[in-house]
């Protein structure tokens, strides 16, 4: 009796769905498996009898990536709170000033724009050749003043600014929208009781941030440990390093297999341990979707209008978010259109990168989100049962941690147990669009699902009584009752992983070729080799062409929500009738 | 006495005479009066323009014969108790009460004794420590209104008069008849002990009669 509604469902529709999903997921382990055989058995020669331990210890380079990473991810994510909680309450107390939806606007965009655009810009502003460093020459040659000159950018503090850059406005996307929803009486009581900015802090904007400090603070803190692109554009040499990079080094450079095995080894195992910090703190999981939502306006003014000096101390925080986050950017726009544009563009390579970047992109992006509906689906189907048997909840776990598991795992680290694994069947570079767009499906797959999946649950839990009353079947189910509500969640999810793998420079770096290069990549090689204004022209395409495809998500999304309607039709019928 | 003269009130950024709301009333000192009307008919809004939160297009305001129009929320005579959202969950009891006498709150003798009363006179002793959520509804209604008290009985700063005007946006109606009529009561007897004028909106016809209240209806304006 309790499984009746699951088999009365199944017979009417979506049968696939969860054996196709449970087939993804079994892909997804076993090729997990696999990989980490593979590595294993890299790792750890015959002719070697070490311990593991040993074998990790056993290179000084592991110790110090560790030491390196540990350190620059602490820095960023301590500055990147610093940032986003005093923004934040700006913001939110602020919300109505001119020009604050622009900058609500840059802190949605931080998370579209590439890693290589986003070094680029911070290089255009405060690099050897930025706008700031040529203000202070010109100060410098207008007056009797001693030469002024800003000190190479490259190294930690690089690394960390520009973690910052991305990682304050998703700490501000999570805080500010809290603040926001802090109950309207709260601040009415705030107003009546004469409390101070300070004591509104204490007693109303704290309180309501909190609960997310920790959670997001380990959040940016992975995600800097794990850094690869802006700690290798960025980093200025191997006294700024991580494991991804020293991975790279390994295989591209060094050509030493066994290091990048034991670094890849060392990775995974941290990957572990944030996969269970994850699991175990449940705030952890909602901060994605609750990053990418809008952010609502507030119903009342939530300060009083008299204290001048704070307007002063609000303006300046203002102006510090802009020049952090759209500062850069105008610097780069003002570099690549006026440098070499029309160079870049006459190059056959750019093109040729262009076209490999877009089909990986979006060829990406559709995968991602199919794959994305099946396992929300599956979710679904595994949650209806009333009284699941063992294999079921099993099931229903493999699906959670095989997805969650690739949001841990850098995609370097994908990438060297593919290098690892195939490489004694295949030609590598032969066959790198496929290795690159896997990665990039993997990467993208866990983000999607923690984005739509609840939503998918809950609304397919909704109408499920009045799709089973009326006997809808599986293409007017998705029709009129799944696309108009899930129709602008695919659209985002198809836009940000177009965007993602668009500007990706992660797995490209063990397989590009002359043959083969994708954009982010030409413009690695362009600032590589100091062609500063080529590269300014290149990001400033890139970034274009990102942006691009996220509104084309969005146009997908809005295609896909718009609900059938059948009354023009029937006022026709009606009215021929009449 | 509590005066709103020809107040006028629109929340459209173009007020005209059909989305405009005009208040003109007189509230006898040291009484409770329940103001009735229809949803959206500007019951709560009259409340929030005497409070300070929403500032009239028009018309005047006075508080024993002084316009209190152009005073911040904070300077006003009034406590407000909302319907909802009157406590800050994160916050215990004692915490929430003693925000009434002060938001910079120093634990002095004087406030200690002045918040022990309140909540002595409200009958919520023993729980000074506990948090908000563990409170039932009635048990949070009668924290709100102990915070009125104790707000109630001291002065703002630049003023003479004490904070004796308490406005009342439907606080009881979430509750249970028992414990809104015992709630109620307690209204009553502050107004009576303490010498307050209470401003009390209402859906309830049957609140005005437990309160012995003087009922004001609020009407379109045609």
């Amino acid at each position: 009796m309790a499984n009746h509604s699951y088999i009365y469902h199944y017979a009417h529709g979506f049968r696939f769905l969860p054996l196709s999903g449970l087939v993804i997921v079994g892909a997804l382990c076993g090729g997990f498996v696999l990989a980490f055989t593979a590595l294993l058995q890299a790792a750890a020669p015959l002719d070697a009898p070490q311990s593991f331990y040993e074998l990790l210890t056993s290179d000084a380079r592991i110790g110090f990536a560790l030491q390196s990473a540990l350190l620059q991810a602490a820095l960023s994510t301590i500055g990147s709170v610093m940032v986003a909680v005093p923004v934040s309450i700006v913001m939110a107390r602020r919300y109505h000033w001119f020009g604050m939806a622009f900058l609500r606007l840059m802190t949605g965009l931080a998370f579209v724009i590439p890693t290589t655009v986003a070094a680029s810009g911070l290089l255009a502003v405060w690099g050897r050749q930025g706008v700031i460093n040529s203000m202070l020459i010109a100060i410098s040659d207008m007056t009797p003043l001693p030469l002024l000159e800003l000190p190479s950018f490259f190294g930690l503090k690089a690394v960390v600014l520009a973690h910052i850059f991305f990682n304050a406005p998703l700490m501000i996307r999570i805080f500010l929208p809290r603040i926001l929803s802090v109950p309207e009486n709260h601040w009415r009581l705030a107003r009546m009781t004469g409390m101070t900015p300070r004591d509104q802090f204490r007693y109303i904007e704290w309180p309501a941030i909190r609960a997310m400090i920790t959670p997001m603070m380990v959040l940016v803190f992975l995600f800097c440990f794990s850094s690869f692109s802006l700690v290798l554009m960025l980093g200025g040499g191997p006294a700024v390093t991580t494991l991804e990079v020293e991975i790279y080094a390994a295989i591209r450079i060094a050509y030493d297999f066994h290091l990048a095995v034991l670094l890849t080894m060392m990775q995974i195992a941290v990957a572990v341990i944030m996969l269970l910090i994850m699991l175990c703190h449940p705030m952890l999981r909602q901060t994605m979707p609750q990053a990418v939502t809008g952010i609502k306006p507030p119903s009342i003014h939530i300060l009083s209008s008299r204290y001048n000096l704070l307007k002063i101390i609000d303006i300046i925080c203002v102006i510090f978010l802009f020049s952090l986050l759209i500062l850069p950017i105008i610097a780069l726009f003002f570099r690549g259109l006026t440098g070499d544009l029309f160079i870049v563009l006459a190059e056959p390579v750019f093109w040729q990168a262009l076209q490999n970047s877009l089909l990986i992109a979006l060829t990406t992006a559709c995968c991602v989100s199919i794959l994305a509906m099946m396992l929300a689906e599956t979710r679904y189907q595994l949650g209806l049962i009333n009284s699941p048997t063992r294999w079921q909840v099993v099931a229903r776990l493999l699906l959670e941690s095989s997805v969650m598991i690739t949001l841990v795992i850098p995609s370097i680290v994908m990438g060297t147990a593919m290098f690892i694994l195939l490489r004694s069947y295949a030609d590598i570079f032969a066959i790198a669009p496929y290795l690159v767009l896997t990665a990039n499906i993997l990467m993208g797959l866990p983000v999607s699902y923690r984005l739509i999946s609840g939503k998918w649950v809950l609304s397919r839990q909704q109408d499920q009584h009045l799709r089973l009353a009326y006997g809808m079947n599986r293409r007017t189910s998705l029709r009129f009752l799944i696309m108009p509500v899930m129709g602008r969640d695919i659209g985002l999810i198809f836009g940000m992983v177009a965007a993602m793998s668009m500007g990706d420079l992660g797995v490209i770096a063990l397989f590009s070729s002359s043959d083969f290069k994708t954009l982010p990549w030409l413009l690695y090689e362009q600032a590589g080799r100091y062609r500063t204004d080529e590269a300014s022209a290149t990001a400033v395409l890139l970034m274009g062409v990102t942006i691009m495809v996220f509104f084309m998500g969005s146009l997908i999304g809005h295609l896909l929500s718009r609900a059938p309607s059948m009354a023009a039709t029937h006022m026709i019928s009606h009215h021929k009738a009449g | 006495m509590l005066e709103i003269k020809d107040v006028t009130f629109s929340y459209a950024p173009a007020p005209i005479a059909s989305n405009t709301l005009c208040f003109d009333l007189t509230v006898k000192a040291q009484s409770i009066t329940v103001i009735e009307g229809m949803s959206g008919i500007g019951k709560s809004t009259l409340l929030h323009l005497i409070a300070g939160f929403l500032t009239p297009l028009s018309g005047d305001i006075l508080w024993q014969g002084q316009s209190i129009c152009g005073l911040l929320p904070a300077e006003r005579p009034v406590s407000m108790l909302f319907q909802n959202d009157n406590l800050f969950p994160h916050l215990d009891v004692w915490t929430n009460i003693a925000i009434g006498l002060a938001a910079n709150i120093r634990n002095s003798t004087d406030s200690r004794e002045m918040i022990e009363q309140s909540v002595s006179d409200l009958g919520i002793q023993g729980m000074n420590k506990r948090m908000i959520s563990t409170l039932s509804g009635g048990q949070q209604q009668r924290v709100a209104l102990a915070r009125a008290l104790v707000r109630s009985r001291i002065s703002p700063s630049d003023q003479s008069s004490k904070r004796s005007l308490l406005l009342l946006d439907e606080p009881f109606s979430a509750l249970d008849p028992e414990t809104k009529a015992d709630c109620l009561d307690q209204v009553k007897q502050m107004v009576a002990r303490d010498g307050l004028t209470a401003l009390m909106v209402t859906h309830d016809p049957a609140d005005a009669k437990n309160l012995d209240a003087t009922v004001f209806s609020l009407k379109q304006n045609s």
